[in-house]
């Protein structure tokens, strides 16, 4: 085996992992224990790589998206469309823990929040926020993998949107329907500064 | 006409009215609104469906100026009916015209649980609008299908009693301080729990997927999840925050309606906390405020040896 490709399957695998780790009571609470799951993933991974007639897998930045979905209907969450809004930099996490992986974006430029803002992290997401790119223009936040959020967490993103200087706006991304509720709620939805972007990226609602 | 009769006073005048069936219903509420046209000031009526095509009906042709909502919609979770009255009275705030309102918020078709927040919403009316700029609210109770503990518990809630044939003061109004104070009455206690866990800063995470799990059993839809999930951690979080950095939460079913509940050693200091509309500045303080409008109902019983509040959702949610 080709030492690209073994280095290509260890990370796919490895991101796998990380993700199973940190959703493993997600799994259980659903009868579903981890470790035979993991197995079966490398086997199929691996039966997959030998399989002669298969392409070269295409490199992609973000692999654990594709399990967002499953693990937000067992919270009860709506699920939707698989999208990526962002490319995220995964290599480079800016926090991390056994909840929530707050991870910078390109394309457009923001940060990304992926599983569960409550008040123990809420701070590092406070922090993560205020230390967004200075440079002019929209910056962005990648909502699409956030499992849950309290209203701590709502407040920080709606207190990052104020801060910012006057022209420039907080884009929310792949706002969980239930987010998008909470925020109607507590009357914070129409902000100047706040604007939440439609199903399709790029194109805003009025 | 009695020597107790209460004349227009200014300010806010909280009034209960006595009828017995929707014909007293109509006939005793009629003037009143009628009354209100002709003095050209604003009135909103939050009734039952069925009231409020009796009323317009007999109001006829100057009905559309009369706001009308539907009571099992506004007021489903009693805790939602000063905020949409507090949204009345802001709308017409400054102009200098008194204000009208029919609310009736206690009828037979409540639970238990929800006719003693009724009652708790009623005395909590007293000190939500005192000293609010002319403000007119009948509350009208129905004797012939109340219990009439219910009727009596209405003179301890306005200071002001009409009945058809005189409008007095009542003798058992406690007065605007006494209708404020903490709300201690013991809950009933569940007869059999799903389940209970001991929570700290560390376990929210274990808090919400308690809810989540024992509200998926239940047979919630995807959405009721998600909402009490949402409630139960902010009140947790209130726990962890302002309630002694832990608590305990417990869960078990009451007919078609899943309770959750939260206990912390803390204490409340403001009875109307729960249904202030938030400030968009203010920091904190929206975690109860977001609870009444996600759940069905939410009770809270604070005194100084601690804090209890429950959730209430029903699994078939049509509201």
């Amino acid at each position: 085996m080709e030492a690209e490709t073994q280095e290509l399957i260890d990370g796919f695998l490895q991101v796998i992992d990380r993700f199973l780790n940190a959703n493993q009571a997600r799994f259980l609470d659903v009868g579903l224990p981890t470790q035979p799951l993991r197995l079966l993933i490398r086997e199929w991974v691996m039966a997959w790589v030998r399989t002669p007639e298969m392409a070269a897998p295409r490199m992609t930045d973000a692999p654990p998206d594709a399990f967002a979905n499953p693990v937000r209907a067992f919270v009860g969450l709506p699920t939707e469309p698989a999208t990526e809004w962002t490319r995220r930099l995964w290599d480079r996490p800016i926090y991390s823990d056994t909840m929530l992986q707050i991870v910078p974006t390109v394309d457009p430029p923001g940060i990304a929040l992926v599983g569960d803002v409550e008040a123990s992290n809420v701070q590092a997401v406070l922090r993560a926020l205020t230390g967004l790119p200075s440079s002019s223009g929209d910056v962005h936040l990648d909502l699409s993998g956030l499992l849950f959020c309290d209203l701590g967490g709502l407040q920080a993103i709606v207190r990052a949107a104020q801060a910012l200087e006057p022209g420039r706006r907080l884009v929310l991304h792949g706002v969980p329907r239930q987010l998008e509720r909470a925020l109607e709620i507590v009357d914070w939805a129409p902000l100047p500064n706040l604007s939440i972007a439609s199903s399709a990226p790029g194109v805003e609602r009025p | 006409m009695t020597a107790t009769m209460v004349t227009n006073e200014r300010g806010f005048r909280h009034e209960a009215l006595l009828y017995a069936g929707i014909d007293q219903f109509v006939a005793r509420t009629t003037p009143f609104i009628t009354g209100a046209l002709e003095a050209d000031e604003p009135i909103l009526v939050v009734v039952s469906r069925q009231k409020i095509a009796a009323l317009r009906t007999a109001v006829g042709k100057d009905a559309d100026r009369v706001q009308f909502r539907d009571m099992s919609e506004v007021g489903a979770n009693p805790a939602r009916i000063i905020p949409a009255w507090h949204t009345f009275v802001e709308a017409h705030a400054g102009e200098g015209r008194r204000l009208r309102g029919i609310g009736e918020p206690i009828y037979p078709e409540r639970t238990a649980s929800e006719l003693v927040e009724s009652q708790r919403h009623e005395a909590l009316l007293n000190a939500a609008f005192d000293g609010e700029p002319d403000f007119w609210l009948l509350c009208p109770y129905n004797t012939q299908a109340l219990d009439p503990s219910v009727v009596e518990t209405a003179h301890r809630t306005h200071p002001v009693i009409a009945d058809g044939h005189g409008t007095s003061w009542s003798d058992l109004y406690p007065g605007v301080a006494a209708s404020v104070a903490p709300y201690d009455k013991p809950l009933p206690e569940p007869s059999a729990l799903r389940a209970t866990l001991a929570f700290d800063a560390k376990r929210l995470s274990a808090v919400r997927r308690l809810v989540s799990r024992e509200a998926a059993s239940a047979g919630f839809m995807t959405r009721s999840i998600a909402d009490l999930v949402l409630a139960a951690n902010e009140v947790a979080t209130n726990s962890v925050q302002h309630g002694g950095a832990a608590g305990t939460l417990r869960i078990w079913r009451d007919g078609g309606v899943l309770v959750c509940e939260v206990r912390d050693r803390g204490h409340f200091e403001d009875p109307l906390a729960d249904r202030r509309r938030p400030a968009p500045g203010q920091d904190g303080g929206r975690g109860l405020w977001l609870a009444n409008q996600l759940c069905d109902l939410v009770q809270i019983r604070s005194c100084s040896s601690g804090t209890t509040v429950r959730l209430h959702m029903h699994r078939d949610r049509s509201r």
